[in-house]
């Protein structure tokens, strides 16, 4: 009994990666969360896991977010495959689609951030590979600049125009129609 | 990041500045635009105008006109006219306003039974020019659209004037219709007399010469980068 319980400790324990931040902070998550990003998964695959994942791109802060990401992505797609086998279709309907609704509230909330924060954790997801967190980030600021002009995006992200007077002429001229 | 204090929010903002995204993370958030806030999107800066260019991008942004192959046909040379020509420039990247517009192109003016015919580009043709004669020996083009592919449904979706296209109130077999521009109302003619490929615009009446093109232009095929790939293309389907 005793060898038992230890080995299911083990294996336990063998399903936790510990990802460690650019600031040397370690977080202890499950393979199923980790397994989002195809970076790990990859890393994991190749059994380059012991001792931790150092991600030296990525601060302790946002490295928090994306695992406060990972987890409730991860937690709905479990959800999601339990639910397929003991549920009637309608009432797998149901559920479905109140996980898709908690997960959009989810997702809405944690973009409230601000955008040094929003950029950072494009970088990690990029990064990382999760392809849920990039599409959502990558949106939000694609959203934040389809109805800006030029010069409000400049404003905006900071950003300094570099092209001569000439050369923006030439683009203004040759998409005259995109800016009507 | 929003800061009261100019100098802390001026340091913030360097945090936050967009020239920190690396390329690939660029492309990311421009992949997800649309074709008009794109087009926009590069006047912004060098950067961006060079990332939305490159033909790495292509597979990932959304693409549209991008220029003209001529050539005489029959084996003769074919030249392109893309970003780099110097006309060219003028007017590449219009944008037709939406997918469900299609046109049919006829010579000799539309009739119930007439099938659309194939242009050059190998696509069925699908919107249709016609040259109609009025009062006092003045003629008009006039443009049809099809509206829907269901129901065959044309409409007469603009009529302009000889003398308001070509400056001269009669020049039957004197053009020709290149083209309609898949994201804009912009249509293209050449003028055989001078062999000047002209575009009109349909929105705003504005004719203008986009360059003179060499002897042996006999086939005059619009480009559209990774067409297969467009959206237009899936619509289409």
């Amino acid at each position: 009994m005793a060898s038992a319980g230890s080995g299911d400790e083990k294996a336990a324990a063998a399903a936790m990666i510990t990802l460690i931040s650019s600031d040397n902070e370690k977080f202890e998550v499950t393979e199923a969360t980790a397994t989002l990003s195809q970076t790990i998964r990859h890393m994991i695959e190749d059994g380059c896991t012991d001792g931790g994942v150092p991600l030296p791109n990525v601060t302790s802060k946002i490295l928090a977010r994306v695992i406060e990401y990972c987890k409730k992505h991860a937690t709905a797609a479990a959800g999601e495959e339990g639910s397929s086998s003991s549920f009637s279709d309608a009432a797998f309907l149901e559920v479905d689609r109140a996980f898709l609704e908690e997960l959009e509230e989810f997702d809405d909330a944690f973009l409230e951030v601000d955008r040094a924060t929003l950029f950072d954790l494009i970088l990690a997801a990029n990064y990382l590979d999760i392809k849920g967190l990039l599409n959502l980030t990558c949106q939000k600021v694609a959203d934040s600049v389809k109805g800006k002009t030029p010069e409000q995006i400049r404003e905006m992200y900071n950003i300094v125009n570099d092209l001569t007077p000439e050369e923006e002429a030439e683009i203004r001229r040759e998409t005259q129609w995109a800016f009507e | 990041m929003d800061c009261p204090n100019p100098k802390r929010s001026a340091c913030a903002v360097v945090v936050a500045a967009a020239a920190d995204l690396p390329d690939d993370a660029l492309v990311q958030i421009l992949s997800r635009l649309p074709i008009k806030p794109l087009c926009r999107s590069k006047c912004v800066a060098k950067a961006w105008r060079d990332l939305i260019a490159h033909p790495l991008h292509r597979r990932k942004l959304p693409q549209t006109l991008a220029g003209f192959f001529y050539g005489s046909g029959g084996g003769g040379r074919t030249s392109c006219w893309t970003r780099q020509g110097q006309e060219f420039v003028n007017f590449i990247n219009m944008l037709w306003a939406s997918a469900r517009l299609h046109y049919i192109y006829h010579e000799q003016g539309l009739q119930a039974d007439d099938e659309p015919i194939e242009d050059v580009n190998g696509f069925e043709a699908d919107y249709a020019t016609d040259f109609v004669g009025t009062e006092g020996w003045s003629y008009e083009v006039c443009i049809w659209v099809l509206e829907d592919y269901d129901t065959q449904q044309w409409e007469l979706k603009h009529t302009v004037s000889f003398l308001e296209l070509f400056g001269k109130v009669n020049c039957r077999m004197g053009y020709k219709v290149i083209a309609i521009h898949p994201d804009h109302n912009l249509l293209f003619l050449v003028q055989h007399w001078n062999q000047k490929l002209i575009s009109y615009d349909m929105d705003s009446r504005e004719v203008r010469d986009l360059c003179t093109l060499a002897h042996g232009y006999g086939s005059i095929t619009p480009y559209v980068p990774f067409f297969l790939e467009s959206e237009a293309f899936e619509n289409k389907e």
